[in-house]
């Protein structure tokens, strides 16, 4: 674990630590505005459809679908050397968000857009765990 | 909307001067440097002093560089207006100077931008992209472009095979252009052969890495009449932006630059079947694939066939980044294709020349955030 090379996200960020708090105790949490109920993402003080700072950090029934992706062949990163060829994807969950994350427990040919897809934490670090998906049957 | 108003700089400003270094590798000068070396082309293109020239927009390159506060003291000028911005295609940069002019902050404007990206090794494995997208691998603009491609392919049937002939062609126009960095033929099959960088996504589908410089200049229409090169007016210009990122529905396929395509015509006050050669900025193919739906070059969904047959082509029915591009000629942010238009319509492009082309447009946007459209003609 303390050799993970990948780039890591700031989980101390003020906005975004209640996320990764969450995502460590295997939670998908994001916020939700108390006036006017949209959910945001990326984390921010203010809800950017109505500018309400009140929100509570709901549980989301991490569900969605994979709206396209991308199989990364050229290495940009040497850290990501083991894995190329890899998927990176953006999933679409069902409360309205799109995330950015990779689509595990699927080979990249056997990926499709439409694909229904449920999240799974993944532990890299003792501090952080990354929010990944796999096929839903 | 703003038709009717856009309309109001209809043919008020021009483009007077244009400069372009060498491309490729240039060592021993940093951004600013050529920058200033494609002034100095451009002011001797348009026959014009330093000192004539009173705005200054600069636009912020590789390495920090490229800001007005650099570049004023380097070329010796006190700008009555000069300002950076933050991004590129030259086609921003071309609306602030036009709104200066028309608005009396300036009488004559540079806009300019250099790079030494290529020498100095920027690979791009960074992207504008949150950490939490980098933590997953989301690297380089060809990631969200890959996902684009993607879409379209699953919604409408566009094939590799199809997407090819946008390298080929803009290969094909490198081969006339002397400055242009990648001037051997290529192949259908060696498009197809080639290796993915982001799968759907091949090598020949993406920009290179280049230093270089562009420079245009930029005065009143009325100026512009007494001048060294015939004037190339401005007849319309439009922008748009989708700067809410993955909470716009569909951001990745672009659908707000149809707001773009709304007004660019009425501003200019001719259609886009006026249109004698067209320029797409493009640092992937996808782009192309894209402005030419978008602007109604043909229905959405329909790009991937339109794009066949010498269509796009010099010699075709519209031609199509005469000066290889970013795929083949060079990448500049996007500041080459102005360059070239403005050498189509005074009939100085050479081999390249689209014969009696008379209009211009140029269509290009800041990664996923921002549109630009202009339409150009010749006196
Ligand atoms: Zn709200």
């Amino acid at each position: 674990m303390t050799d993970y090379a990948k780039p890591l996200p700031d989980v101390a960020d003020p906005n975004m630590a209640p996320y990764w708090e969450a995502a460590k105790r295997h939670e998908l949490r994001m916020q939700r505005c108390d006036s006017c109920g949209y959910v945001r993402f990326p984390p921010a003080k203010h809800c950017p459809e109505c500018l309400d700072e009140n929100h509570d950090w709901v549980l989301l029934s991490g569900r969605g679908t994979v709206w396209s992706f991308g199989v990364y062949h050229h290495l940009f990163n040497r850290a990501f050397a083991d894995d190329i060829p890899y998927n990176v994807a953006l999933v679409q969950l069902e409360e309205g968000p799109r995330l950015v994350t990779n689509i595990v427990g699927v080979e990249n040919e056997a990926m499709e857009i439409g694909m229904p897809v449920e999240v799974e934490f993944d532990d890299v670090t003792d501090e952080v765990t990354l929010v990944r998906f796999r096929p839903r049957g | 909307m703003g038709v009717t108003e856009l309309s109001k700089l209809r043919d008020q400003v021009a483009i007077v001067g244009v400069g372009t270094t060498r491309q490729g590798t240039i060592p021993g000068k940093d951004g600013n440097e050529i920058a200033v070396d494609a002034f100095k082309l451009a002011l001797d293109d348009a026959g014009l002093e330093k000192d004539d020239i009173d705005g200054l927009l600069t636009c912020r390159s590789f390495g920090d560089l490229g800001v007005d506060t650099q570049i004023a003291p380097l070329i010796g000028l006190n700008p009555l207006y000069s300002a950076t911005l933050d991004y590129g295609t030259c086609n921003f940069s071309l609306h602030f100077a036009a709104m200066l002019i028309a608005g009396g902050f300036a009488h004559t404007v540079a806009c300019m931008y250099g790079t030494n990206q290529r020498s100095n090794r920027n690979f791009f494995a960074g992207t504008s992209a949150a950490d939490y997208a980098l933590a997953h691998g989301l690297f380089n603009i060809a990631g969200p472009a890959s996902m684009a491609l993607r879409r379209h392919m699953h919604e409408y049937g566009t094939t590799e095979e199809q997407m090819s002939a946008i390298a080929l062609t803009e290969r094909a126009h490198a081969r006339l252009n002397p400055i242009a960095v990648m001037r051997d033929e290529l192949t259908k099959d060696d498009y197809l052969n080639s290796r993915y960088i982001v799968e759907p996504l091949h090598l020949f589908d993406m920009c290179l890495i280049t230093d270089g410089g562009a420079c245009v200049i930029l005065t009143s229409a009325e100026r512009a009449r007494d001048m060294k090169q015939p004037p190339v007016y401005i007849m319309g210009m439009a922008e748009n932006t989708s700067l809410r990122n993955f909470q716009n529905d569909d951001q990745l396929m672009r659908p707000f630059i149809q707001t773009v395509r709304d007004q660019i015509y009425p501003a200019a006050g001719v259609g886009r079947e006026d249109v004698d050669v067209l320029f797409i900025q493009d640092p992937t193919s996808v782009w192309v694939l894209q402005m030419l739906e978008w602007y109604g070059f043909c229905e959405v969904g329909e790009g991937g066939s339109f794009i066949q047959d010498g269509r796009i082509g010099l010699g075709g029915e519209l031609p199509l980044n005469t000066n290889g591009g970013q795929l083949s000629e060079s990448y500049m942010w996007g500041w080459l294709h102005i360059p070239e238009a403005v050498r189509q319509l005074r009939g100085q492009a050479g081999p390249r020349q689209v014969e009696g082309a008379e209009i211009a447009q140029y269509c290009s946007t800041m990664a996923f955030s921002k549109a630009a459209s202009t339409i150009m003609r010749r006196d």
